[in-house]
């Protein structure tokens, strides 16, 4: 084994010029593989990172729904159809989750969207987060920015509005949102009608890692944002019918609506309006039933995200929340953090599965390239083997000194190819690719992406080079071990 | 020669007839659109009247939606009240020229939208989506004569011609001898029928004649259907103070 190193290394030093092209080939090939596919892993990684710590945690809880439902409400055409539910029985939900061993924190939350007035005018949307500070906090410790003002005080009510809405604002409306102004936000929906709430600003923030979504986003204490969202103490009561009214439901015979002239007219009462006030300011009856129908639903909550000790308890915290949900009778339900990402998330999964295909297309290139050259490299070295077995060389012997040297030459060029892919990496991570559009950005999961060296693509890569080397050394060693020495002498001449 | 000039004024006299005939008959139709408008309309009276609104929904079930209107010169101003489902009694929408107020009880907030501003950036503004004409909106495309159950009917069709109209096409089924629009169904671009709506009970208020029984069946959605009723309709004088921002706060006390 030693002479054959010996003899192998001797070999590649001999043919200088061809051992620093081939080297070269693989070398660079292996850099473009190993960059390519740090870049990927560490957009990919991003993003999951960048939803897990910032928005989402590790997992969901929500009330069972047919709707696609995700952190900023529903994202299908369900969104204004139904209310997103509350979590049923949440204290109950709320005290398992704390029991378990691997969940570290928990953060309640509401969501819903609203239009932004201020002084009569109409200036912005907004979508919001209904949370309870110090519970986010805990939670997603370092994922905003303060620009001004600050959180509302304990057990008050506020807003926290986003800097780019506020930014829009003053550049679009000219009027300047600060901390201390009071604005108006009205929530329309077919479910919970209309909700208006004034509600003072208290200080403006920006998401540290943020999208086009989030800049959207801003946050809202939780009594304004139950009350916006309809999360009231009234529910939905049967609609009575008068049997009139009845005969309607259902399928119905137009033709059979218009078959007498004396039916078309209605004894319809019209009224003379008395003038009288008290007619006037009677006429919506009694309201207190109003006021115990609009009562905050206090203690509800749409939303219970869960980060664990580690992502290996995802699959695991899953199973337990379903057995408890299926034994308590919970009507509930768990999303991982990417179902409650939402559109964004899963838009720059997708988008990054098609760099990924061209990332494959390139790594395939440089290995056909690769394995071109060794061919070549191998076949052109038929009169020198020739030689060699013409001298007595075993056909195993000339094999393994093949293999061999293909070994060390793949193994340098690999090990220069995964240092120059970490220099590379290693000035990217330093300067930060910027995102200059939304779809980059969505590739790199923000607006900076700095790549790190990932130790899977420095496997894998190194992997690939020994395998190619091997399989590429193969077919050649094959048809020169089929030529018989001598005719192998003579083609090269 | 003299055979071939007489063919061709021949020719020239049954085409010019015919054109005039059809414009005869489309402007017949015109009239009949414009007069069904005029006694439809409320432009120098007050109108009140309590809607009802059934809506049903194949996969929600059964909803019951109250609500008093008041309304001046056609719209002009107008003021809505919910009174029903209760959870939403009260709310209320003001109209008061360019400018609509919307009142929600439980806050006792007024929000504040401007008619005058352009809908959601596009070239049309708040205000064109409310009044809809088919004599001013809609160009006649022809017509046939026809029976609806046991009327005789002009089926109209017509096709959109200004940004009022809301749907591209329409084609209103409207009773020869009373003139009274029974049926109409609501087209896409495309021709897709997207909605029918039936007009089974009128009743007369004051010089108008109004439908006060509306069914809206969603031909999209099968099962999803809305009717729609007034009751204790009147045109008699409204007070001024019912259009102000102060009588929807007290009305909700």
């Amino acid at each position: 084994m030693r002479i054959l190193l010996t003899i192998a290394w001797r070999n590649i030093r001999q043919h200088k010029t061809k051992t620093t092209i081939i080297g070269l080939i693989m070398a660079i090939g292996i850099m473009v593989l190993v960059v390519g596919n740090s870049l990927m892993d560490t957009a990919t990684a991003g993003i999951e990172k960048l939803y897990i710590k910032n928005f989402t945690g590790h997992l969901m809880v929500t009330g069972s729904t047919k709707g696609r439902l995700t952190i900023f409400g529903y994202e299908d055409n369900t969104a204004m159809e139904q209310a997103v539910p509350r979590i049923p029985d949440y204290a109950k939900v709320v005290e398992f989750a704390r029991s378990l061993p691997y969940v570290e924190a928990v953060n309640p939350q509401v969501s819903g969207m609203a239009l932004v007035s201020k002084d009569d005018e109409q200036l912005h949307a907004s979508l919001f987060m209904g949370i309870a500070p110090d519970q986010y906090l805990t939670m997603f410790p370092d994922n905003i920015e303060i620009h001004a003002g600050d959180f509302w005080s304990e057990g008050g009510e506020g807003i926290l509005l986003n800097k780019a809405i506020a930014d829009q604002i003053a550049e679009y409306r000219d009027v300047v949102i600060e901390p201390g102004d009071r604005l108006l936000l009205t929530s329309i929906s077919q479910v919970g009608g209309m909700k208006i709430r004034e509600v003072e600003v208290t200080g403006i923030f920006s998401f540290k890692q943020s999208t086009v979504q989030l800049d959207f986003t801003s946050l809202v204490d939780t009594s304004n944002a139950r009350a916006l969202s309809g999360m009231v103490l009234g529910h939905v009561t049967p609609a009575e019918l008068s049997v009139e009214e009845q005969a309607f439901l259902g399928q119905i015979d137009e033709e059979s609506f218009f078959t007498d002239f004396d039916d078309l007219f209605s004894s319809v009462l019209v009224d003379d309006i008395a003038t009288d006030d008290d007619y006037w300011y009677s006429i919506m009856g009694e309201n207190t039933t109003n006021d115990v129908f609009s009562q905050e639903d206090t203690g509800a909550w749409q939303y219970l995200l869960i980060r664990l000790r580690d992502e290996k308890y995802l699959t695991q915290a899953q199973a337990d929340f379903n057995r408890f949900f299926d034994e308590e009778g919970i009507p509930a339900q768990t999303l991982d953090w990417l179902q409650s990402a939402g559109a964004m998330a899963e838009m720059s999964k997708a988008v990054k599965s098609i760099f990924n295909v061209i990332v494959l297309i390139i790594a395939v290139v440089a290995i056909i390239i690769i394995m071109n050259t060794l061919v070549i490299a191998i076949t052109e070295r038929m009169g020198e083997i020739g030689t060699m077995r013409a001298i007595g060389a075993q056909k195993r012997f000339v094999r393994r000194m093949v293999y061999l040297e293909t070994l060390l030459l793949s193994g340098i060029s690999g090990l220069v190819g995964v240092i120059g892919g970490a220099v590379v990496l290693g000035i990217l991570n330093l300067v930060g690719l910027k995102a200059n559009n939304i779809f980059v950005e969505m590739i790199y999961g923000g607006k900076v992406l700095r790549p790190e060296l990932s130790m899977s693509s420095v496997v894998m890569s190194l992997v690939v080079v020994i395998v190619v080397g091997i399989v590429s050394s193969t077919y050649p060693t094959f048809i020169v071990m089929r030529t018989s020495p001598l005719k192998a002498m003579e083609s090269s001449r | 020669m003299k055979r071939i000039h007489f063919v061709t004024a021949v020719m020239i006299l049954i085409l010019a007839w015919s054109v005039v005939g059809y414009a005869q008959d489309f402007a017949h139709i015109e009239a009949l659109l414009d007069r069904i408008e005029q006694r439809s309309s409320f432009e120098n009276t007050d109108f009140s009247a309590l809607v009802n609104m059934i809506v049903e929904d194949p996969e929600k079930g059964i909803e019951k939606i109250v609500v008093r209107q008041f309304s001046r010169n056609n719209g002009e101003k107008f003021l809505l009240l919910i009174q029903e489902p209760v959870a939403n009694k009260g709310q209320g929408h003001l109209r008061d020229g360019d400018s609509l107020w919307m009142y929600d009880p439980s806050s006792r907030k007024f929000a504040h939208t401007s008619l005058k501003e352009n809908f959601q950036d596009s070239d049309a503004r708040n205000s064109d989506f409310v009044v809809e004409s088919y004599a001013t909106s809609y160009e006649i495309e022809g017509y046939e004569e026809g029976k609806l159950g046991n009327f005789a009917v002009y089926i109209v069709s017509l096709a959109a011609q200004s940004d009022n109209a809301s749907v591209p096409y329409s084609k209103i089924w409207i009773t020869k001898d009373t003139e009274l629009v029974l049926k109409v169904e609501e087209y896409s671009l495309n021709r897709r029928l997207m909605r029918t709506n039936l007009y089974p009970k009128y009743a007369k208020v004051g010089d108008n004649l109004i439908p006060v029984q509306m069914i809206f069946i969603d031909e999209l959605v099968a099962g999803q259907k809305t009717q729609m009723s007034l009751s204790e309709v009147s045109t008699n004088d409204i007070p001024d103070h019912v259009f102000t921002k102060a009588y929807v706060e007290r009305v909700n006390r």
